[in-house]
């Protein structure tokens, strides 16, 4: 690749562009200057969070074990990707009551399409970050798909950020180790780790694993607990862990097409000086 | 015992692989330097598991 010219000079401020998005989804686009691509990120996310809202009856946050409910926890949530979903929550029900009442039979879809808005809206984020800057002169700008979308097609199915890349080797190797760790992870906690209720924090870390931790979690539910089981502890960390790590596979996605287009070869960029520079 | 250390194993395994694809954006140097950073990372929570035991935590 060319040796990368100057860089030219940003359209907008990214980090207010990154905040405007934080607060209302698509904002942040508008002020960058795209308002179109942030009128479709406007529309995707208010629309996830509205149809997780009415399914879990805004009630994800009572959806916790007594003593998860402290000031902070949502804050570890994925919905707390959009700071103003999350006001909304705050604001509407909070914890909701003290006393235990039944929950509605949808709760678990609108939890995860919470939590996917969530993610969305900090994809969206990084789109806004990437917008507002300009891309330098004769810089690499293949494949044409936007750095935050590709980063949620990473989130949505381990792997796939990669193969729009055109990186089908790394894509497969993602994809395959990821979701094979949930799976054994599941597993070894007998299905006790798809409970958001019971294991909040471990849920939202693997929740970051997308679709295949989200259909798994539909097709088997919360299994009611039979007796104790020897592996739990190691489940739910395999489980956990395996979302945590698609969240470092999406920064690569993510810093690729970054690379690309300011000019930076990918490959290069992300050595530390004096490695490789014998090659 | 041991199959603890074989589960530590694997999700050491899935951590080192993960961090030289994110440290390393070429697959081939990438999957290269996994040996080496597998028997870094576990060597060394072996010794900090010894440590705390030897300590009695």
């Amino acid at each position: 690749m060319a040796a990368p010219s100057s860089q030219p000079a940003p359209r907008a401020n990214p980090t207010v562009a990154a905040l405007l998005t934080w607060l209302v989804p698509g904002a942040g686009h508008a002020y960058a200057g795209v308002p179109v691509l942030g009128a479709i990120g406007f529309v995707l996310v208010v629309g996830l969070f509205g149809a997780g809202f009415l399914l879990s009856d805004g009630r994800m946050w009572e959806f916790l074990s007594a003593e998860l409910r402290g000031p902070y926890a949502t804050l570890l949530a994925p919905e707390a990707g959009s700071l103003g979903g999350w006001l909304t929550i705050r604001e509407l029900r909070g914890y909701g009551p003290t006393f235990p009442r039944e929950f509605p039979g949808t709760i678990h879809l609108g939890s995860m399409l919470l939590a996917a808005s969530g993610v969305l809206n900090a994809c969206l984020m990084a789109s806004a970050h990437f917008a507002a800057r300009r891309p330098v002169e004769g810089a690499s700008l293949a494949p044409r798909i936007d750095p935050g979308m590709a980063t949620f097609c990473g989130f949505l199915l381990p792997g796939l950020g990669h193969f729009l890349q055109g990186r089908k080797r790394r894509a497969l190797l993602v994809g395959g180790l990821l979701i094979g760790f949930f799976l054994l992870g599941t597993v070894l906690a007998e299905g006790t780790n798809l409970s958001r209720e019971s294991h909040f924090y471990y849920w939202s870390g693997q929740v970051f694993l997308g679709l295949p931790a989200m259909l798994t979690e539909l097709a088997l539910g919360s299994p009611p607990l039979t007796g104790p089981i020897r592996f739990e502890q190691v489940g739910l960390l395999f489980a956990s862990l395996a979302g945590l790590l698609n969240v470092l596979a999406m920064l690569d996605v993510y810093a690729w097409r970054d690379d690309q287009a300011m000019g930076r070869d990918p490959v290069q960029a992300r050595r530390k000086p004096g490695k490789g520079d014998s090659k | 015992m041991i199959l603890h250390m074989i589960l530590f194993a694997i999700a050491s395994l899935v951590i080192v692989v993960m961090s030289a694809l994110y440290s390393e954006a070429d697959d081939s140097a990438a999957l290269a330097s996994v040996p080496r950073r597998f028997v870094r990372f576990y060597g060394a929570c072996v010794v900090l598991a010894a440590i705390v035991w030897l300590m009695g935590l």
